[in-house]
């Protein structure tokens, strides 16, 4: 009886360790911990940028989707989600909705984490330097988030934009689910000086110097602000955001069309989201599975539309009978080295291999396209507008004599004020430029928006080309959908 | 059921030492008409005296009798009796049946063993030889329309698929709703969820592949399953879907060997493929549209298409062999089992093929009259050539239902063409055909198991039983996987590879005190016991692309490695626990249980809970009113009423995590994955169960019939997260995955009456004819739900935009929008609006309604079994009623959008030429090319009802006669699974739980294989 009293302790006594109920996750840490340290928070700006980085934010969505809706390409892939897009057909759960809202505000919760972390911690490893580093970093992804988003999620900027709902505004870092009951809208407005006060924070806190592949620097925050205020018709502010871009001198244009996309990081780009072989959207999400599948065409196509009033405009009837009669021949570099299939093909997103192609978020040839055309709307027909749009046509647009050798386009493809009988048709010149320069380049969308011109027969700002909140959104917070939905 | 046999011996020994001295002896030897083999232990009794003996290991029996003779009775637990007058005999050997009635079943409860005559609690049993010789690829397919309550369904037909089982209805919503399965006292691993580590996941799905497979089912001797609560209860938080007991074959003391060698081979194909269009029909469809919108340049030339039927070419008649032997035996200390087998099967798709190789060896040593040890050692191996899943576009019933027939599959040179196919006018699908995605890929999944149990078991007194048994499970799976460049998934990659290797460990340490006594007419037995569990998981996986060659097959050789990590991840839990029985005068039973139970899986606050359990029976017959009763034999009445948990969710959802690993441009970072709530604990279910079991007219109408309500509360539900949270959980293969955050909230109610029904409907030396038939209701309601938003109604969860959970309803019933057929002036598909008006061609999401849910009401199985002299064959049956399935690949092959290719439905669509037809235009966006969405969204167009009645299994054998085989017997037979069946659905197989086989959320289908029809011959030789 003795050796069972034994033996039943022993069993019992195995059994109630409460250490054994005490495990630990093997790669995930605390919440409540995560945010105390200098190391943590370089940890936790990357995992800031990796949300971003998602094929459903800035990977793929915020440079394609706007292309899918526009006039710029036909939708023939499998994914429904897309081809709802551009069909302006959306249903509440449609797949990219949702993604490019949960990513977005993935974004912005893991910053406003590290924004409010940076005012309390103390750590002596958290120098003023890197301090303001993670701060403008932090701010400047924060005020991407609710810039892209609101420009989907929202009726476009407005006079109405002061009652026309916006984003849910978040800055306090979110612990509990009790934090989100009582979610609301705001105002489109609202939103936008939400955005605008993150990277004008961002354009003066990220240190001068701070420029690494990937990562937001002063400049990608001022090329935001340009965007900004071109988006809401301030063409003053738009034409001075992007001067200090382009004046900087940190950015040149590279010789041709294609390099930006082929050495990555050129000295054109301004902000790229990075993908590596390792670390890439996947086949089911990359630029190169939409845009470029070898031989086979991608889901996106480019359009008949694109072909005829953009690529086949370029050159003027006048330029093209000047170049004939001198026996010459044109070619845009734009459309012969990045598209292929007899023009049917996007070739700025080649890597399908690997699906590593980076989204190229800015470059310098669209702040100098948008500095051009604020500079018309501002003061009418000018040089400075002008030889901005040369410098754009000059590297894309090759005039080869017989015997193939390059002959300089000046005065064969470029303009002078006498080519302009007025502001608006130089201002027409800029956007066919920007519209062949940018094309699958995320800016087709809010272009038409800005200019208040059709698209696919729809007039922006209809309800059906807002998208809705997320159903699961809706669901869950109970938040104000759209109109319409 | 072999200690009891023991144990009957002994007793029956005390009770016939005295033999009466007498006048003239008679012996004989007694025979087992199963395999000739001798009967020990068999009571043989002077009818109408206390004279008698028992029969020796070998059989044999001596008896001494008076000189005029008298009859003889011969009998033993499990075998019919006999009388036999003796005449002027002096030799008399007979051949004895076995009659296992359910009444004198011992039946395995967990943590003992009870007779069923005095059970209280709703165990059902299932007995090896239900579903021997049948061609089962696992044992838990032989459940299948067995059990009455139990309901089994494969995923689909894909070899090695996932089975879901439902005990007693769907309880759970986020939880998983399977089962606990345990084998001789070990708990298995069962996960299918990747986050805690699933075997083969990150294949398109992660409920790819069963994780049981390598159980054999030639080693079981029964499986009990323990279906209300009072039974379940002593496995706490992880009873509530019920618990699968699984015992294996072991020997018996004093037994000679006996060796049973069974093969059969024989052949599968697909009980139903999709009716297509061919190359031709498909051509004309497209030009019309086409010449309707102005697209004449996309013409077909009509008369020269080609035509592929894509599903011929990937299917095939699959071989299927399987060997096995088992040998029991025992010495007078030492009992052993030895079995082992080898299985080969082909699937019905090419390129698919599972081997398994199994070996068990159980043994019993009794070291001296207190102490008793056993070891079980079961090494397998099972190597599962696969395809991709259903749901992946390149998996090859999928894309043959899906690619264009209209497209040469081999060369002009006869080779496989992959790539990119094109069609005439240049139009495209993915990369890669179904056929060069056969030839051209490879997935192999090895996975190589060992299970071992050891005990050690000590009687201090004979009342009093200690008892400490060890159990392991050891699984290393890995999965290679090679696709080659002209493949769905390789094109453009230079092929692919890529490997994953997953480990389990997982122990279970059960230990237990036993105490039984008889008190004259008082007869207590209870059980004490602690039981331990820890599982552990760890994965690494490497990926690779662009190979020199498609010829080579490791990652070696592969150019650039994208991808690899390594993740690891644990559970455990603790139990105490408490079970006393007691009854009086063998009629009236009580029993008693309880278990405290801790989880790591649970939050701070809560990580204990108790289950408690009680429970009564009646044996009504054995009352003076009744027990002369001769029609009657046997009535009980049992009620139960018991608490169980749920504790089968992620292994850390209790805490607020950052997961890292969410890297960028190289360097390492993390983000928030989820919100904390310490308060998370089990689900908690009440049942309350009534049964009655009932034997009449000397036991040849059998059976029982009862009735539950199971609720359960505080329901682990992943409550969907605002996205506001930027909570991003942690997710595979670039999938996004929505914010939830896991929360005890929200009840559901199952409730059912079943019955289970034997009838010997004739019995004779010749002939006999016998019917089973079980079944049961189940009437499924979510009947409370939390409200998180404020509004003041509860909140409906709404799983993949038509999943509905909602107050009122059955769990995971069809939220659809409904389909209102074709306007016959213009072809537009209709919909009906939120306020019944009717809508072209738009989903508003506000018009979508309950439509129907895919729980049976009614379910169950019959079977008729004959013999006739040497021959024998039996019939089952098995049936599901009053439920629904979507068939959500119809939005592609029954969707007019000849992008895909379309079922044959697609020809009575609208023309103005046929205007009256259910089947709305085919169109095409005219800028485009590509063709327009008319109809085929989500609707109650493709839900449909999917009652069936399937003839499961036909068996006919023939046994040699033992004037040729002697001791030995010797079986023919064959086997035929899946014969007919008997539905309206149009789906390929309403068999088939889709997605998701722990979710609440089944009968969601995507291209799911059919069920294969197999056919098979077969030997069984016995001696």
């Amino acid at each position: 009886m003795k050796k069972i009293i034994l033996i039943t302790s022993i069993v019992f006594i195995f059994g109630s360790c409460d250490d054994f109920l005490e495990l630990e996750p093997q790669q995930s840490l605390p919440s409540s911990t995560a945010f105390s340290t200098a190391a943590d928070l370089q940890t936790a700006i990357i995992g800031a940028y990796d949300a971003a980085q998602a094929s459903d934010f800035a990977g793929t969505n915020i440079t394609m989707a706007p292309e899918v809706i526009a006039d710029n390409g036909d939708w023939r892939g499998s994914f429904t989600s897309y081809r709802d897009i551009q069909a302006a057909n959306i249903v509440p759960d449609n797949v990219d909705v949702e993604g490019v809202w949960q990513n977005g505000y993935a974004v912005i919760n893991i910053t406003n984490q590290i924004l409010v972390s940076l005012d309390v911690i103390e750590d002596p490893e958290l120098t003023n330097d890197l301090e303001a580093q993670l701060r403008g970093e932090a701010l400047f992804l924060r005020g991407m988030a609710y810039f892209e988003m609101v420009r989907f999620y929202a009726r476009p900027f407005s006079a109405n934009s002061g009652s026309d709902l916006g984003l849910v505004l978040s800055t306090e870092p979110i612990n509990s689910p009790d934090q989100l009951i009582d979610l609301t809208r705001s105002s489109v407005q609202a939103t936008y000086d939400r955005a605008i006060a993150d990277l004008t924070d961002a354009s003066t806190t990220l240190p001068l110097d701070f420029i690494v592949d990937g990562r937001a620097n002063r400049f990608a925050a001022l090329a935001y602000l340009a965007e900004i205020a071109f988006q809401q018709r301030l063409y003053g502010e738009a034409a001075n955001f992007a001067d200090q871009v382009i004046s900087s001198d940190v950015f040149s244009l590279v010789a041709e069309p294609n390099i930006p996309f082929i050495n990555e990081f050129s000295d054109e780009s301004i902000f790229e989201i990075s993908h590596t072989i390792q670390d890439n959207p996947g086949v089911n999400g990359s630029l190169a599975t939409f845009h470029h599948v070898n031989g086979r065409g991608g889901d996106l196509v480019i359009s008949n539309d694109l072909i005829e009033n953009g690529f086949d405009q370029i050159v003027t009837d006048d330029q093209q009978a000047a170049i004939d009669a001198a026996n010459l021949t044109v070619e845009d570099l734009r459309v012969t080295q990045l598209t292929s299939n007899e023009v049917f093909n996007i070739e700025k997103y080649e890597d399908f291999t690997n699906n590593a192609d980076n989204a190229i978020i800015w470059r310098l040839a669209e702040l100098m396209l948008m500095r051009a055309e604020s500079l018309v709307r501002l003061n009418g027909v000018n040089m400075e507008s002008i030889s901005l749009l040369n410098e754009i046509r000059l590297r894309s647009l090759r005039i080869t004599d017989a015997s193939d050798n390059s002959v300089s386009g000046d005065g064969l493809i470029t303009f002078s004020t006498t080519d302009f009988g007025s502001s608006e048709e130089l201002i027409e010149a800029i956007i066919l430029e920007r519209r062949v320069e940018m094309a699958f380049e995320g800016q087709r969308y809010h272009d038409l928006v800005r200019l208040e011109r059709s698209i696919r027969g729809t007039n922006p700002g209809a309800d059906n080309l807002v998208w809705p909140i997320p159903l699961d959104e809706v669901n869950s917070s109970g938040i104000e959908q759209n109109p319409g939905y | 059921m072999k200690r009891f046999l023991l144990l009957f011996i002994i007793f029956c020994a005390f009770l016939f030492q005295k033999v009466s001295a007498q006048e003239r002896s008679i012996s004989g030897r007694l025979t087992s008409t199963d395999d000739g083999s001798g009967l020990p232990g068999v009571n043989v009794v002077l009818k109408g005296t206390t004279v008698g003996t028992v029969s020796d290991i070998e059989g044999n029996y001596k008896l001494s009798v008076p000189a005029e003779g008298g009859t003889l009775v011969f009998s033993f637990i499990g075998l019919a009796p006999q009388e036999v007058e003796i005449g002027s005999r002096s030799v008399i050997d007979i051949q004895m049946q076995s009659d296992v009635t359910e009444l004198s079943e011992v039946v395995v409860v967990g943590f003992g063993s009870q007779e069923r005559k005095k059970l209280t609690t709703a165990v059902s049993s299932i007995d090896s030889k239900a579903f021997e010789n049948i061609p089962v690829q696992n044992f838990q397919n032989a459940l299948q329309g067995r059990l009455a309550g139990v309901n089994v369904t494969a995923a689909n037909g894909t070899l090695g698929s996932p089975v879901s089982i439902r005990v007693r209805g769907v309880s759970s919503i986020n939880a998983s709703n399977q089962p606990l399965f345990v084998i001789d006292g070990a708990v298995l691993n069962n996960d299918t969820n990747p986050n805690t580590g699933a075997i083969g996941s990150g294949l398109g799905r992660a409920d790819g592949t069963n994780p049981l497979i390598n159980i054999n089912p030639n080693d079981i001797e029964s499986i009990e399953v323990l279906k209300d609560a009072a039974a379940a209860a002593i496995y706490g938080a992880r009873g509530t879907n019920g618990v699968i007991i699984i015992t294996t074959k072991r020997g018996k003391l004093n037994q000679k060997a006996r060796v049973s060698f069974n093969y059969y081979t024989g052949f599968s194909e697909p009980t139903e493929l999709y009716d297509l269009l061919d190359g031709e029909q498909y051509a004309s469809i497209a030009n019309r549209a086409y010449t309707e919108a102005g697209r004449t340049d996309l013409l077909y030339t009509l008369g020269s298409q080609p035509n592929t039927n894509w599903q011929d070419l990937v299917t095939q008649n699959g071989i299927i062999h399987e060997g096995s032997i088992g040998i029991t035996g025992g010495s007078q200390s030492t009992s052993y089992y030895i079995g082992a087998t080898h299985r080969d099967e082909e699937g019905f798709v090419r390129s698919t093929r599972l081997r398994r190789t199994s070996v068990r060896a159980n043994i019993d040593q009794v070291v001296n009259d207190k102490f008793k040890v056993g070891l079980s050692v079961n090494p397998s191996r099972s190597e599962n050539i696969r395809q991709n899943e259903t749901g992946n576009v390149a998996s090859p019933i999928t894309y043959a239902a899906l690619f264009f027939p209209n497209v040469n599959a081999f060369d002009e040179n006869g080779n496989v063409r992959g790539g990119v196919v094109a069609t005439e006018n240049g139009d495209t699908q993915f990369p890669g055909t179904p056929l060069v995605n056969l030839v051209d890929q490879d997935i192999v999944l090895t996975t190589s198991q060992v299970l071992a149990n050891g005990y050690l078991q000590i009687n201090p007194t004979p009342e009093i039983t200690v008892r400490t048994e060890y159990g392991v499970e050891f699984t290393q799976a890995e999965q290679l996987r090679r696709t080659g460049e002209l493949t769905t998934d390789g094109f453009g990659s230079g092929g692919t590879g890529a490997a994953q290797n997953n480990q389990i460990l997982n122990w279970t340490w059960n230990n237990t005190i036993d105490y039984a006594k008889d008190f004259g007419q008082h007869s207590i037995n209870a059980t004490l016991g602690a039981s331990l569990q820890k599982g552990e998981v760890t994965t690494q996986f490497v990926n690779g692309n662009t190979f020199a060659d498609d010829r080579l097959l490791t990652l070696n050789s592969a150019a650039n490695i994208t991808a690899g990590g390594g993740l690891g991840t644990e559970f455990s839990f603790t139990g105490f626990f408490l079970r006393a029985n007691y009854d009086y005068k063998g009629r009236y039973l009580f029993s008693a249980s309880g278990r405290y139970d801790g989880s790591s899986r649970f939050g701070s606050e809560n990580r204990y809970g108790f289950f408690p359990a009680v429970s009564a029976g009646w044996i009504i017959s054995e009352e003076s009113f009744l027990n002369t009763n001769s029609t009657l034999n046997f009535l009980k009445l049992r009620t139960s009423w018991g608490q169980t948990g749920n504790a089968e969710i992620n292994n850390f959802a209790s805490r607020g995590l950052v997961a890292f690993g969410r890297d960028y441009d190289g360097a390492p970072g993390f983000q928030v994955s989820s919100l904390d709530n310490p308060s998370l604990q089990w689900e908690s279910a009440s049942q309350w169960d009534i049964g009655l079991e009932y034997a009449m007219l000397n036991d040849r109408i059998r059976g029982s019939i009862g009735y539950f309500i199971k609720t359960s509360q505080d329901l682990l539900v992943n409550r969907p997260l605002s996205f506001v949270s930027g909570v991003l959980p942690d997710a595979s293969n670039n999938f996004r995955v929505d914010p939830t955050i896991t929360e005890n909230a929200g009840e559901v109610r199952n409730r059912g009456f079943e019955f289970d029904v034997s009838v010997d409907i004739f019995k004779g030396k010749d002939f006999s004819w016998t019917f089973n038939f079980n079944g049961a209701t189940l009437d499924n309601e979510v009947t409370s739900l939390s409200d998180n938003n404020n509004d003041g109604e509860p909140d409906d969860i709404v799983f993949g935009g038509r999943r509905l959970i909602r107050e009122g309803e059955a769990i995971g019933s069809f939220l659809l929008v409904r389909y209102a057929g074709v306007d016959p002036d213009n072809g537009d598909a209709l919909f009906i609006g939120e306020d019944g008006e009717l809508i072209a061609n738009s989903t508003p999401g506000a018009a979508a309604v309950v439509a129907g849910n895919p729980i049976p009401d009614f379910q169950g199985g019959f079977t008729n079994t004959f013999q006739w002299k040497s021959f024998d064959a039996s019939i089952f049956w098995q049936f599901a009623i009053g439920h629904q399935l979507y068939r959500f690949e119809s939005t592609f092959i029954n969707s007019n959008n000849l992008d895909f290719n379309q079922t044959t439905e697609v020809l009575r669509a609208w023309t103005p030429e046929n205007r009256n037809t259910d089947v709305p235009e085919v169109r095409i966006n005219p800028a485009s090319g590509t063709f327009a969405l008319n109809g085929g969204q989500n609707s109650t167009r493709y839900l449909e009802d999917a009652d069936y009645l399937r003839l499961k299994n036909l068996q006919i054998g023939y046994t040699l006669p033992k004037s040729f085989t002697k001791d030995a017997s010797i079986r023919f037979y064959t086997s035929i699974q899946n014969l007919a069946t008997i539905t309206d659905f149009n789906g390929l197989d309403p068999e088939a739980t889709g997605q998701g086989v722990g979710a609440a959320t089944g009968g969601d289908l995507f291209f799911e294989r059919p069920q294969s029809r197999t056919f098979t011959f077969g030997v069984n030789v016995n001696f």
